[in-house]
């Protein structure tokens, strides 16, 4: 490109820019605390979305999905080069930063109070705040692992600067038979969908302990959610009118059964697997809580 | 014209599926002696020295964690499935084991990788040993629950070096000697020539999962290696198969690409023979049943050739971050830096991210501008000093103004 042209470019770059304010974001290297014992190895590092696979190849590409803008990660190295590495995401929202914080949510692991929620397993310590997913690695740390993560992670929560709330979303999942920690955000291709975006989940038990998930779409306005049921119909051979109150039981191809209702610009549905037995007060809890 | 040809496929391809699922016993007889397994509208290849027969289209599990998209691609004869502990950071190998705990273990091929520290990098640990491997494998055989994977690989070695590792090449050649692991490999993304050759050089690996698609500068020297190592009889399979058109893989930033684009890129990918499978990664039902259905016409055409031949060029503007400049700069600029800024100013006219690379950096002079002649030879031949010294302007315009 000719700078010519780079100039006129830039031109038109600037006048729009006058009615806009840039996004501000902290200053990188404020975010990394000193670690007593540790040294910085290196500098900090980089990461942008084109990029990012070169550092965590083929997941790059969940992140991704979940709005990553940015990665700045930095290095620490005791006498004995054992190592703690601080990589500190960022996904642009709190609901990007929880969804993708709940898809690497361990089962089986240590939950704690530091910024949204932490998980802790020996080596790993992830928590999500703001628009921020924060994940602490340990190498080699012994006995210490625990103590040296956990209070890593609560001097970066405290740098961090962003609020300690989840995403409002996950509040309208009543707490009855929940299922502890295993809400999720799905931000594109629900259930294999191209048309079902936004949608956060939550795991239920029924009454002879089986699970079942939740969901709600968030769709941008009642157009788009009319749309989205369409197409859905149109995919799964669908010839309910789903658009009309109450909740409708559609034979998906494949997904199988489910449950489905529409509220002004959410769909509210359930996964219902074969045996299981869903309270739909649950969901029509969740229906009547919607605005 | 080109959707038309895609209906054709798809509508080819399930009424083929729909013969399929029907059962053998409706099939011609010629069909019947083909073993059960194999699909009549598949393409099969072996996978070099493993002996294994796969579909050329397999399944990479690293966008989802939707088990019935795992089941749906089982179900349409997918018979191969790739994770690595690294994917949803464990839950994609649990998801797979969940899912494949009640099938015949001859049904399907589980692949997946053990990431170490420094292999990506070539940062290596001195003090590392065999064991620290086998106990992240460990953690992921108990994810996974199975009693053996099919292929394990390291994941994402970079170098001969790291390839050739000793503490995690006698790691993974114990874990196959127990039978934990049928056969080993290598997955790379990066200098993928070099790490093809050091894991023929190893005698050892049996697979190597290689990023590979046509707008891979060197894609042409990435090609010889996989010939090569097809010759030796390592087993090739193909990654980033699409990520040359939806970009992130060859520098540029991610974008929304085309069926008619993603196809020519599989086709593309699967025209080499010596590439036994590809492993796209799916998020939709949509996308798994039209790559099923390449298979059923793998010839690219006139209008498919042109479409990723226009990519390929695009890609000309991308620098290829291979960071064999950095040395060569007397000054010691991050070009690799410097040329990225570049690409997102010029490429993807995003201002924003380009003065945020640039800062990245925290430059203070620029040094090309005492250099009277820039030695930097850039292997795709970019003019690096007028490149830095057109993206360094940026530096002038106050943040505030640029989104």
């Amino acid at each position: 490109m000719s700078i010519k042209r780079f100039s006129v470019m830039m031109f038109a770059v600037i006048s729009i820019a006058l009615t806009c304010t840039a996004e501000k974001t902290p200053d990188v290297k404020s975010l990394f605390p000193d670690i007593e014992g540790f040294t910085r190895s290196n500098d900090i590092v980089s990461y942008r979305p084109d990029n990012l696979f070169e550092y965590i190849n083929g997941a790059a590409e969940l992140y991704l999905m979940y709005d990553f803008s940015g990665l700045n990660l930095q290095q620490y190295k005791d006498k004995d080069e054992n190592t703690i590495t601080i990589e500190i995401y960022d996904q642009k929202t709190v609901n990007n930063s929880f969804g993708i914080y709940s898809q690497e949510r361990p089962y089986e692991c240590e939950y704690l109070d530091i910024g949204v929620q932490a998980t802790y397993m020996e080596g790993y310590l992830n928590f999500y705040q703001g628009r921020y997913y924060v994940k602490i690695a340990g190498y080699n740390l012994g006995a210490k692992d625990r103590e040296y993560l956990t209070s890593t992670a609560k001097k970066v929560s405290g740098l961090l600067r962003e609020e300690t709330t989840p995403p409002a979303m996950l509040m309208l999942f009543p707490e009855k038979a929940k299922v502890a920690n295993r809400e999720e955000y799905i931000p594109k291709d629900f259930l294999g969908y191209s048309f079902f975006e936004k949608a956060f989940t939550a795991e239920y038990q029924d009454t002879g302990a089986k699970s079942y998930k939740l969901f709600i779409i968030e769709t941008p306005d009642r157009a788009a959610l009319e749309k989205s049921i369409e197409e859905y119909k149109k995919a799964a051979n669908i010839k309910i009118d789903l658009l009309k109150d109450g909740i409708h039981e559609v034979d998906d191809q494949y997904q199988g059964k489910l449950l489905i209702s529409v509220k002004g610009k959410y769909i509210v549905g359930a996964l219902n697997p074969e045996n299981v037995k869903i309270d739909q007060s649950i969901i029509i809890q969740v229906i009547s809580s919607l605005k | 014209m080109q959707e038309n040809t895609m209906d054709k496929n798809r509508r080819r391809f399930l009424k083929i599926s729909i013969a399929g699922l029907a059962g053998a016993s409706l099939l011609p007889s010629c069909i019947k002696k083909m073993p059960v397994d194999e699909k009549p509208n598949f393409v099969y290849r072996t996978l070099g020295k493993t002996g294994i027969k796969l579909p050329i289209v397999s399944m990479g599990v690293m966008n989802t964690m939707n088990p019935k998209l795992v089941e749906a691609a089982y179900n349409a004869g997918i018979k191969h499935f790739d994770t690595a502990a690294l994917y949803g950071q464990g839950k994609s190998e649990g998801m797979l084991g969940e899912f494949f705990k009640d099938k015949p273990r001859d049904s399907f091929v589980l692949g997946t990788k053990v990431s170490m520290p420094g292999i990506m990098f070539g940062t290596l640990n001195k003090n590392a040993k065999p064991q620290d491997f086998i106990n992240e494998f460990d953690k992921g055989m108990k994810r996974i629950g199975l009693d053996y994977v099919d292929i394990l690989y390291l994941h994402g070695p970079g170098s001969r070096e790291t390839t050739l590792f000793e503490p995690y090449l006698e790691a993974m050649k114990q874990v196959k000697k127990e039978g934990r692991a049928r056969f080993i490999g290598i997955s790379t993304h990066q200098n993928q020539a070099e790490v093809i050759r050091a894991a023929i050089e190893s005698k050892a690996y049996d697979v190597a999962l290689v990023a590979y698609n046509s707008t891979y500068p060197n894609v042409d020297e990435i090609k010889k290696a996989i010939a090569e190592g097809a010759k030796a009889g390592l087993g090739i399979i193909g990654m980033k198969t699409v990520a040359g058109v939806v970009g992130g893989g060859f520098g540029g930033p991610p974008k929304k690409a085309s069926e008619q684009e993603i196809t020519a890129a599989i086709k593309w990918s699967l025209e080499n023979e010596n590439v036994t499978t590809i492993i796209p990664g799916w998020q939709t039902f949509d996308h798994l049943n039209s790559t099923i259905a390449v298979m059923g016409d793998l010839k690219m055409t006139l209008a498919e050739r042109s479409l990723l031949n226009n990519i390929n060029k695009q890609a000309g503007l991308f620098c290829y971050q291979c960071e064999k400049c950095v040395p060569q700069c007397p000054a010691g600029q991050h070009i690799p830096t410097f040329m990225r800024s570049y690409m997102y100013a010029h490429g993807y006219k995003n201002m924003q991210m380009a003065r945020i690379t640039l800062d990245s950096m925290n430059l203070g002079k620029i040094a090309c501008e005492d250099c009277d002649t820039c030695k930097v030879k850039c292997v795709k031949g970019f003019n690096v000093k007028e490149k830095i010294m057109d993206i360094a302007r940026l530096r002038d315009v106050p943040t505030d103004f640029l989104v």
